[in-house]
């Protein structure tokens, strides 16, 4: 064989060889706008890819959670699951889908990283098996053009909330840019925001930990402030069940709606909608009077796991590494996420503090300042304890189903208030009892 | 014999997978409880006991019969009349109205249900929410007739063209006929028309009433069975029962029921056709 020849046969046989080497991730993703798919594609995934040598074959995701959960059955799916919430993770676990992480923990140090909430979220029969992401709270939006235009200022308890609404509504404008249609479950933010700022996060953490039971006279006063809301005309300007969860961004924007309860992924989406900063602003969603303020009602949007049938599991942990340490190792790019994700992207960790320095550093590379704010308060209110818990995070699977299933025949006036939380008890002693609470952050 | 046999073994295994052997596994899951993760458990007739003492199960079950009724008696009359009046059109128009008729029955289900979902019924710009200054899709009192009238006009341009087919069959010596005996347009539709095409008729409202009972696909885009449960049909109860409660068992129960309402008119059906030699 000449020389040429055996270069050529060596150079292919070197080819071939780092083909079945080369690592590989495989992901599945749910981008909600072109913008946010082309920012992963173009910069994310290569970043991460230059960084540890892995290949990210990244696709959108083929359908829900069914689609997922039939994938795992079987034992198919991405290398990272992305489990719909803390509350489903006994159920992934039971199912054997997941590999423990604690291991993984070690290596990278997930211990060190992730504040004592997100850690133990993540735990399940003494393993850790998901890592939560996509930390969000819910704020009341508004539009600030149409507060100046009419000498509103943005409300912070419900009574100031409720008087705003009227005027809005007597003025044509819609209340509350609400909506359930396309997203069923946008009917649950409504309730979290009332059990939270009407009841108070203490009365939840009781409810939540089985000391008080829901139909609590402090529960009955936030869902019937919730029916409230519906039947004056506010929520969707009294088109709740039938205005499309897509068109809503727009109506704020556009100031036919002055304010809206959404939670802070918006961030992400309003962006794309807005064209100016007079558009769209927040505040933290207002209290009882007797209640302090500002409370923020947090959540975790997903949990990240590793598939038990991924190839290279290291390759997945590795990646979840990448992710959490984001705004420690390359403030730049967490900075380009934000503006492109919202605040979705971020997991509050430690060794990452917003002070002045970072925060100015943020605005240098143009985070857009309302965003940093909530970065800013909803630390504090960790530290503060200040916080309360949403429905999809902190409440088990049947029991948060119940709520987005039932809540609406309370508003209809086909059930009382009473009578749906007698209900939304007996779901979820039943869980309770069958151990499918995850942790709830006790009030200090 | 056994040439027909053979040249069947295809069509059987594939109706087999498709068909039998889920539908055996539904029966099966109906007596167990699931969540679709572990292992089911076995738990008799529990599921069935709890679905016929729910309210909300009656509730579904008259939404399904307010939409079989609609169904039987709208597009059957809407497409009477215009097989009817395709019969006395020229026959090169009669492709063209076949043609245009059939448009909306070619078009997939969720094309058509955004269509009317955002040009006609949206609540705030929507055309006939606009006409009579009410929020169709987003009241409880209309919402299922709103969809059952979405549904509509994808499907009554089918059953004219079935109708229109089966008049066409008809020996245009009964016309002339009735014509000759001074037969006015209702008589001939009453006496000659209607007699001729009734084994066609009797199909589709049987079919109707099945269809009918298995409606799921326009509901579930528009509504997901709101407000209110006001929309809701066995068809979407089933699915949420198994995909969102993670209840498999018992979504599998209610699908059993959907099997045994549908039966019901099959079975009437083959017994008229045994009564009457073969024939209805």
């Amino acid at each position: 064989m000449s020389v040429k020849r055996l270069v050529l046969v060596l150079f292919i046989m070197m080819a071939f060889l780092s083909t079945m080497l080369a690592r590989e991730l495989y992901l599945w993703m749910s981008w909600a706008e072109q913008e946010r798919k082309e920012w992963a594609l173009e910069r994310y995934f290569p970043t991460f890819e230059q960084q540890t040598g892995i290949k990210v074959k990244a696709v959108e995701m083929p359908g829900d959670e069914q689609t997922l959960r039939t994938q795992l059955i079987a034992g198919k799916g991405p290398d990272v699951v992305g489990v719909a919430g803390p509350s489903f993770v006994p159920l992934y676990v039971d199912a054997g889908f997941l590999i423990p992480l604690d291991e993984y923990a070690k290596k990278y140090h997930w211990d060190e990283l992730l504040t004592d909430l997100y850690w133990k979220l993540g735990h399940y029969k003494g393993k850790l098996w998901t890592i939560p992401q996509e930390f969000e709270a819910m704020v009341l939006f508004y539009n600030p053009r149409i507060f100046k235009e009419n000498g509103w200022k943005p409300p912070r308890t419900i009574k100031e909330m409720e008087e705003l609404a009227a005027k809005m509504k007597e003025k044509g404008i819609m209340p509350f840019a609400n909506g359930n249609v396309g997203w069923k479950p946008a009917i649950e933010w409504v309730f979290t925001a009332a059990v939270n700022h009407i009841a108070g996060p203490e009365k939840v953490y009781e409810a939540l930990t089985g000391k008080i039971p829901w139909t609590d006279p402090s529960f009955v006063e936030s869902v019937e402030a919730t029916k409230k809301w519906f039947q004056e005309g506010w929520l969707g300007g009294g088109k709740f069940f039938s205005l499309e969860i897509g068109e809503v961004y727009q109506l704020l924007v556009e100031g036919k709606a002055g304010m809206a309860i959404w939670g802070t992924w918006a961030f992400g989406g309003i962006v794309h909608h807005s064209t100016s900063p007079e558009d769209w602003d927040w505040v933290p969603f207002p209290s009882k009077e007797e209640l302090p303020y500002p409370i923020f009602a947090i959540g975790v949007g997903s949990s990240a796991g590793i598939n038990k049938n991924a190839k290279d599991p290291d390759a997945a942990a590795q990646y979840i590494t990448f992710r959490l340490r984001e705004p420690l190792d390359n403030l730049e790019l967490f900075a380009e996420d934000l503006k492109v994700n919202g605040t979705t992207v971020f997991t509050p960790i430690k060794g990452f503090e917003l002070n002045d320095e970072t925060v100015n550093r943020l605005k240098e590379l143009g985070v857009d300042e309302r965003v940093i704010k909530f970065l800013v308060l909803s630390t504090e209110a960790f530290e503060k304890n200040t916080y309360g818990y949403v429905t999809w995070t902190f409440w088990p699977p049947e029991s948060d189903r119940y709520i987005i299933d039932n809540l609406e025949l309370v508003w209809l006036g086909e059930m009382s208030s009473e009578e749906f939380l007698k209900g939304l008890q007996e779901v979820f002693e039943k869980e309770f009892k069958e151990g499918r609470v995850m942790y709830v952050p006790p009030r200090s | 014999m056994k040439y027909t046999f053979t040249m069947l073994i295809p069509s059987l295994v594939l109706i087999g997978l498709i068909m039998i052997v889920p539908s055996v596994l539904t029966i099966y899951y109906a007596f167990t409880s699931w969540n679709g993760f572990t292992k089911p458990t076995f738990i008799g007739l529990q599921n069935y006991r709890e679905i016929f003492s729910d309210s909300l199960f009656w509730k579904v079950v008259w939404n399904n019969i307010k939409w079989t009724l609609f169904f039987l008696t709208v597009p059957m009359i809407l497409a009477f009349i215009a097989a009817s009046e395709l019969n006395n059109v020229p026959q090169k128009a009669k492709g063209v109205f076949k043609t245009i008729f059939l448009i909306p029955y070619v078009l997939p289900s969720l094309a058509v249900a955004r269509l009317w979902q955002i040009v006609f019924f949206h609540p705030l710009h929507g055309v006939i929410t606009k006409v009579f200054n009410h929020d169709f899709l987003g009241s409880t009192s209309t919402t299922l007739w709103a969809i059952a009238m979405i549904d509509n006009w994808h499907w009554w341009g089918f059953l004219a063209n079935v109708f229109s087919a089966a008049i066409d069959q008809i020996d245009k010596t009964y016309y002339e006929i009735a014509r000759l005996e001074g037969a006015n347009r209702w008589q001939v539709f009453k006496c000659v028309t209607f007699p001729m095409i009734f084994p066609t008729f009797i199909f589709m409202e049987i079919m109707t009433v099945v269809w009918s009972f298995l409606v799921f696909d326009y509901i579930f885009i528009i509504t997901q069975g709101g407000p209110g449960r006001a929309s809701e049909v066995l068809a979407t109860l089933t699915y949420k029962t198994a995909f969102f409660y993670l209840r498999f068992g018992k979504g599998s129960a209610i699908a059993t029921t959907m099997i045994m309402f549908a039966s019901v008119p099959i079975a009437t059906y083959l017994w008229l056709i045994s009564r009457r030699g073969g024939r209805v």
